[in-house]
């Protein structure tokens, strides 16, 4: 049974390459294992209000979630291309960037498949936990509805999800100095730890810089501030991977 | 098909691997590579692969520049070093996952790959479980499985009992006589005598036909 499948995954889609096979199901295991982990920290770190938004937007913006959410991702990465990044592979490819995007799709694709498992535990805990209270309110901070500002906030969190695993995806698969590459590998879940935004944003010049930040609660003194800030986020994301993208490979493969 | 190589310099961190390596290799022929152990000829090979870029020096396959920057030459199969498979597939289901990306080689040829190296009845079994001869022969499959026009292998007989060996070599001459290009390397000279059309022997960085 087991090997009619994979026979059957393997002549499905000849540009995906067969994450199950790969990753192995203990890895596969372990990786929801985490996440469960992570959303089970916000759920546990959460206990007072019974209110589904609220206790929706307090799961979300818990740092630990993305510390251990990020430390899955950013291993993953790490994984599959080690796995894959063996000339028997890419040299079947027409070029190495042709190899990349593949991967690069492969790997994209499995990261929206844990973002899918993750808040799909979310939301069904956190109606069991407000029992299915879906009374409106307010966002603590803008005079908005908060599911409305959840919307907003999911759609930036997860392009900054996506952006940030191209860019570690960039880092492990281009020869760059391996003690600065595992440096960043570390960095990137870490930052999470370190977001803390107590006090309130007044200026544009008061934004953080760092990604984590855009995951937390960031008070700003309106709703178009926090705006700007992501789009100025995104915007410093997206150009570190145009960045990343065009840079020329030194040395051998 | 007619493969040039010009003036090639190999070096990593100011030391030199290959230098001024001036080579022809032609249709229906086979070339040997031989050398003492780190004598530059996997090296060379991952040139041929467009897997590394020259130093100085240019390889031309019928004029036209292959390599990892532009495109990899797409006629050649190649085994060079220990190849890494996947630990938890069978070989055969490993060869299919190879086979998917360029879509040439059928079930039919991956069947046919394996039974050139004697291990179509260990097609099934586990790639963890294979010895290491098991193992160096799933490279060779996944080397001719494609029916490419150059077929590259470096010390393709490394482990592979003597059966093995012969039906192997015997595969590769069928495989000159088709037309094409096997560059085959060894440290063991008796292994190259058989079945070589020429030889060439690196040593400390130059190559020189034997």
């Amino acid at each position: 049974m087991d090997m009619l499948l994979k026979n059957k995954m393997l002549k499905a889609n000849n540009d995906f390459l067969d994450l199950k096979i790969v990753l192995g199901y203990k890895n596969i295991i372990i990786s929801i294992f985490i996440i469960f982990v992570s959303d089970l920290i916000g759920i546990i770190s959460y206990f007072q209000n019974k209110n589904f938004w609220s206790v929706l937007y307090n799961i979300l913006t818990n740092q630990m979630h993305y510390l251990l959410l990020f430390s899955v991702i950013v291993y993953n990465i790490f994984y599959i291309s080690s796995k894959f990044k063996n000339y028997l592979f890419m040299s079947r490819y027409k070029n190495y960037s042709l190899f990349l995007k593949t991967l690069l799709k492969n790997i994209l694709l499995f990261i929206a498949l844990l973002l899918i498992i993750s808040f799909s535990f979310i939301l069904i805990v956190s109606m069991l936990k407000s029992h299915f209270n879906f009374e409106m309110i307010n966002h603590e901070y803008y005079n908005i509805l908060l599911p409305f500002y959840l919307i907003i906030y999911i759609l930036r969190e997860t392009i900054i999800i996506f952006l940030i695993s191209v860019i570690v995806f960039y880092i492990c698969n281009y020869n760059f100095n391996k003690i600065l590459s595992l440096l960043l590998m570390i960095v990137i879940p870490v930052a999470n730890l370190f977001a803390n935004q107590s006090k309130i944003i007044n200026g544009i010049f008061q934004l953080p810089i760092i990604y984590s930040y855009y995951l937390i609660k960031l008070p700003c003194s309106n709703i178009y501030l926090e705006l700007a800030g992501s789009m100025i986020q995104l915007f410093i994301l997206s150009f570190i991977i145009i960045l990343l993208k065009n840079y020329d490979i030194k040395g051998d493969l | 098909m007619e493969i040039v190589v010009k003036n090639l310099m190999k070096e990593f961190k100011n030391i030199i691997i290959l230098n001024d390596v001036n080579l022809k290799f032609l249709d229906g022929n086979i070339y040997g590579l031989h050398g003492r152990n780190g004598s530059g000829k996997s090296v060379f090979l991952k040139l041929l692969c467009g897997l590394y870029l020259p130093t100085s020096g240019t390889i031309l396959y019928d004029n036209k520049i292959y390599n990892f920057k532009n495109d990899f030459p797409p006629f050649v199969g190649a085994l060079i070093e220990r190849p890494s498979f996947f630990a938890d597939m069978s070989g055969y289901d490993n060869l299919k996952l190879l086979a998917s990306i360029k879509k040439v080689a059928d079930d039919n040829q991956i069947l046919e790959a394996m039974k050139v190296v004697n291990l179509l009845d260990q097609k099934d079994k586990i790639f963890n479980k294979y010895s290491l001869g098991m193992k160096q022969k799933l490279g060779i499959a996944q080397a001719i499985m494609e029916n490419q026009k150059v077929i590259i292998l470096d010390e393709p007989f490394n482990g592979i009992e003597d059966i093995s060996v012969k039906k192997i070599k015997k595969y590769l001459l069928k495989l000159k006589e088709q037309g094409k290009i096997v560059i085959l390397s060894s440290h063991i000279i008796d292994d190259l005598n058989e079945i070589c059309d020429k030889i060439y022997y690196f040593d400390n960085g130059y190559v020189v036909e034997k």
